[in-house]
């Protein structure tokens, strides 16, 4: 089988193609050592596995390895440089994470609608968010955050 | 500046605890060894500063050690508490380290835990406040004295301050990493009392919410979770198949295609399931999904309809074990100018914490030992677990937490350890077993079922006479800990917790009585005051509207103690009580004292019965990192909603009827209400009280209270759409 070529974080990457039918949670995580995307109902319905394909947000519960071929894959590692992406900064200074296990995909969520939509409003944010479960409660430090980054303007 | 003689009067402070881990520092490293009995190497190596006491050493570049007893679980342990540390040794907290504490409860135990390492219960900061600030008080003494025989300065001329030791008439100071390099804390170790602690009023870093340290891997996604694992691990990947009917076995096994899976390692029989174990999560997965197992046996149970028969219970009260019996409730009853009775129950409800459970077990001692880690919330009961399944003694386990995605009391009876230990044992290798929500929600623990029933006496001005409250549940103590649950006389207090209100009355009767059912009941945060308060609050809450009173003001005519009150106060001032009431929606108000803190909810709800805002008003005591306490508050207060709103977990013929996200209930995120949190007399409160649960059980009445006002709908059941007519 050829391997599947796609870009990863930026760099060229290529899956051996019996990983096809693998779901890409886990094989960022088991083949590359790419924890930071969590996985937690494996039914796309929590939000925890959340990354970029093509600059969009997808579950990477529910895409296969082969489904990615020739895209763009981004994950919480590859999000920026050193954590210092406007809606990173802005978690941390909200101190939004209590367990945090919910928030990489949390981020990568809200980075994919900045990505979009620079400057949502708030019902567009509760919309684009309200696929992310988050059991600890910190959903409206995490609307907060957010809003933080669109007002000045960080996503831009 | 020189500490006066503390105002703290000088308190009796947990005793055995606090003298042998502050005894410990005299010797310095080698004493260690001695203290940590069997896991003096792991410590050692650990531990590299030059040791103080039992809980704190410094590095030569001056970071602080500081030893966490509690676990993280989100709720902010690792911050908190070296906090209380830093501020009574005058460390710069942004050069503290914390440093997990090992399983050892005769150092380490919480004095409000019966001396166990359990991190639950709302219990942690404040169980350990005092013996963490004697540490920290011993510590600057010692580093003071070893400045002083470093530089022949003498102990009255000299303070700490700002991670270093001043010596006021010259001015010159020395930082705590040159005092720590020069090793001299081997002599002469001072020891710290109470007159020794430093005073509220000089407080500077408690009472302030600096940034987590961990706070930037989360947002990048570097924190490793128990799934993640360590790199390079080379552990076994399991998941267990177990029945869908609670209580099945596995009867035929059909392996062939599972094994064929590459990656797969083995297929194995377990008493009441089987297990893949495979080279990877992916390989696991595909094997069983290729497993084919059929069950036989199993219970027949209809969670719906045994929420009637446990409220049929609760209205016989028979067979009922009291917590309180005071005043003569009978002829109270037959005097009362009216008696309300009303019937409350409360459906199973699942923790479905993110971080699907998982432990890893590894062979140690060439087989004859074993160590395990896992988020947990207890390296105690993670060590009973792994003992058990491994049969083997205490002595030879080894317990350790990983960062927890979510634990909520879920991970307090951990259980996950007991299936890697099995497996481990059986494998001769090191494996983790990870359980996913949905097997998880299928034969995972619940917060149990419950009916109550409330009969409540009142004299002609609405004022209480007689209160009668029952309970009927299943027990986590009886089922999980019955040596604890037989030596607290047969009372389970997490099925008991929140039956003894603050409201006045002289004539009270609670109790609860065990009735087992075949969920497996677990601790959910708040546990039973998250459905007991909803039957008090709603009750009493239509007591005043019947007579025609402000609940407000009904609920300050009810209590004694100021600080209930001041809580009361300062919830109907945030949320504007009572003129303020949105037009086309409703407040409604529920107060309790739980885990010795107050609270006070307010919500706001519309007309269309939508949740807008949650005022919330606590007395926490001493919030040491206030902006966590207001996190776990709002966070308790969602999850409260939800529980409220939405969450049930149904069994039909002794399945549950969830598969997984998709069909479990629960809140959307999308759905959340604007959570106003007010912490309430912090300049004068000196000691922290419980918060990590006390979101929880005031939501639901609140919103109910609400709901009542609206529409005249009395709600008696969670969740609100269970009600009875």
């Amino acid at each position: 089988m050829p391997d599947i070529a796609f870009v990863l974080n930026g760099r060229a990457a290529a899956a051996d193609g019996s990983s096809s039918e693998v779901p890409l949670v886990f094989y960022l995580r088991e083949n590359l050592g790419l924890t930071g995307t969590k996985y937690s109902c494996l039914q796309g319905l929590c939000g925890a596995c959340t990354v970029h394909v093509d600059g969009n947000a997808a579950r990477a519960c529910q895409i296969s390895v082969g489904a990615v071929a020739g895209r763009t894959v981004t994950t919480i590692e590859g999000l920026s440089q050193d954590g210092d992406h406007p809606l990173q900064k802005a978690w941390v200074a909200h101190q939004v994470a209590q367990c945090g296990f919910c928030q990489p995909g949390q981020i990568m969520g809200a980075a994919a609608l900045l990505n979009q939509r620079p400057t949502p409003d708030d019902e567009e944010v509760r919309a684009a968010m309200s696929g992310h479960r988050c059991r600890c409660g910190t959903t409206n430090r995490v609307l907060a955050a957010i809003n933080d980054v669109v007002v000045s303007g960080g996503a831009r | 500046m020189m500490l006066p003689p503390g105002p703290d009067p000088a308190r009796k402070i947990a005793p055995s605890v606090s003298r042998r881990t502050l005894l410990l520092g005299i010797g310095t490293a080698t004493c260690i060894g001695v203290g940590f009995g069997g896991y003096g190497m792991f410590v050692r190596e650990w531990r590299k500063g030059n040791v103080i006491n039992g809980w704190i050493s410094i590095m030569p570049d001056g970071t602080v050690e500081a030893i966490v007893p509690g676990i993280e679980l989100g709720q902010g342990a690792t911050l908190a508490l070296p906090m209380i540390v830093a501020e009574e040794m005058e460390a710069d907290i942004h050069r503290v380290r914390s440093l997990p504490a090992p399983r050892d409860a005769s150092l380490y135990g919480n004095p409000q835990f019966d001396g166990r390492m359990v991190t639950a219960d709302s219990r942690t900061t404040s169980g350990y406040f005092d013996i963490l600030r004697l540490a920290g008080a011993q510590a600057r003494l010692a580093l003071i004295s070893a400045a002083c025989r470093m530089s022949n300065w003498r102990p009255g001329d000299c303070v700490a301050s700002a991670h270093a030791v001043r010596h006021q008439p010259s001015g010159a100071s020395i930082g705590f990493g040159d005092i720590a390099k020069s090793g001299t804390f081997s002599t002469g170790l001072p020891m710290a009392t109470a007159a020794d602690l430093k005073p509220r009023h000089l407080y500077a870093l408690v009472g302030t919410s600096p940034i987590a340290p961990r706070a930037a891997a989360i947002g990048t996604g570097c924190l490793r979770y128990g799934i993640d694992g360590p790199v390079d691990d080379g552990a076994l990947i399991a998941l267990i198949v177990r029945g869908d009917r609670i209580g099945s076995a596995p009867d035929l096994v059909e392996d062939t295609d599972a094994r064929k899976v590459r990656g797969m390692v083995d297929v194995v029989r377990l008493g009441d399931g089987v297990a893949v174990v495979a080279r990877s999560m992916s390989a696991a997965m595909q094997a069983r999904t290729a497993l084919k197992v059929t069950f036989r046996g199993g219970v027949d149970y209809d969670s719906r309809a045994d929420l009637e028969r446990l409220e049929k219970l609760a209205r016989e009260g028979r067979n009922v074990n009291l917590v309180r019996d005071t005043g003569q409730i009978d002829v109270a009853q037959s005097g009362a100018a009216r008696i309300y009775r009303e019937t409350y129950a409360s459906a199973h409800v699942s923790h479905l914490a993110m971080e699907p459970l998982t432990a890893t077990a590894r062979p140690t001692m060439m087989g004859l030992g074993v160590a395990v880690s896992s988020p947990t919330q207890s390296l105690d009961l993670d060590m009973r677990y792994a003992a058990r399944a491994y049969k083997t003694l205490p002595l030879v386990v080894s317990t350790a937490a990983t960062a927890s995605g979510g634990a909520y009391g879920r991970r307090v009876l951990n259980d996950i350890v007991a299936d890697a230990a099995t497996l481990c044992k059986l494998m001769k290798q090191p494996v983790q077993v990870v359980r996913l929500p949905a097997d998880e929600l299928k034969h995972g623990q619940v917060r149990p079922a419950n009916g109550q029933f409330v009969e409540a006496g009142v004299d002609e001005h609405g004022n209480l006479v007689s209160w009668r409250h029952t309970v009927v549940s299943d027990s986590v103590l009886a089922r999980h800990l019955p040596e604890t649950f037989e030596k607290r006389g047969r009372i389970d207090n997490t099925a008991t917790d929140g039956l003894l209100h603050s409201y006045r009355v002289p004539n009270a009767r609670m109790g609860w009585r065990l009735e087992p059912a075949p969920p497996t009941p677990g601790f959910l945060r708040g546990v039973s005051a998250g459905y007991v308060v909803f039957a008090i609050e709603t009750m009493v809450d239509r007591i005043a509207r019947d007579a025609g009173q402000d609940p407000l003001q009904w609920r300050l005519d009810h209590l004694g103690a100021q600080d209930e009150r001041r809580v009361l106060m300062a919830a109907s001032e945030i949320a504007g009580w009572p003129g303020n009431a949105p037009d086309d929606g409703a407040l409604g108000l529920a107060f309790m004292t739980f885990r010795g803190s107050h609270v006070a909810t307010i919500a706001d709800v519309s007309s269309a019965r939508r949740v807008r805002a949650l005022h919330i008003a606590a007395d926490v005591g001493l919030a040491i990192h206030p902006k966590n306490v207001e996190a776990q508050i709002e966070g308790g207060a969602l999850t409260g909603l939800s529980i409220a709103m939405a969450e049930e977990l149904v069994f039909k013929e002794g399945r549950a009827q969830s598969d997984g996200v998709s069909d479990y209930p629960m809140l959307s995120p999308g759905g959340m209400p604007v959570v106003r949190v007010k912490l309430v007399g912090q300049e004068n409160a000196t000691r922290p009280r419980g918060v990590g649960e006390i979101g929880v059980p005031t939501i639901a009445p609140a919103v109910a209270n609400a709901i009542a006002k609206l529409t005249g709908k009395r709600l008696n059941r969670l969740p609100f759409a269970m009600t009875r007519a």
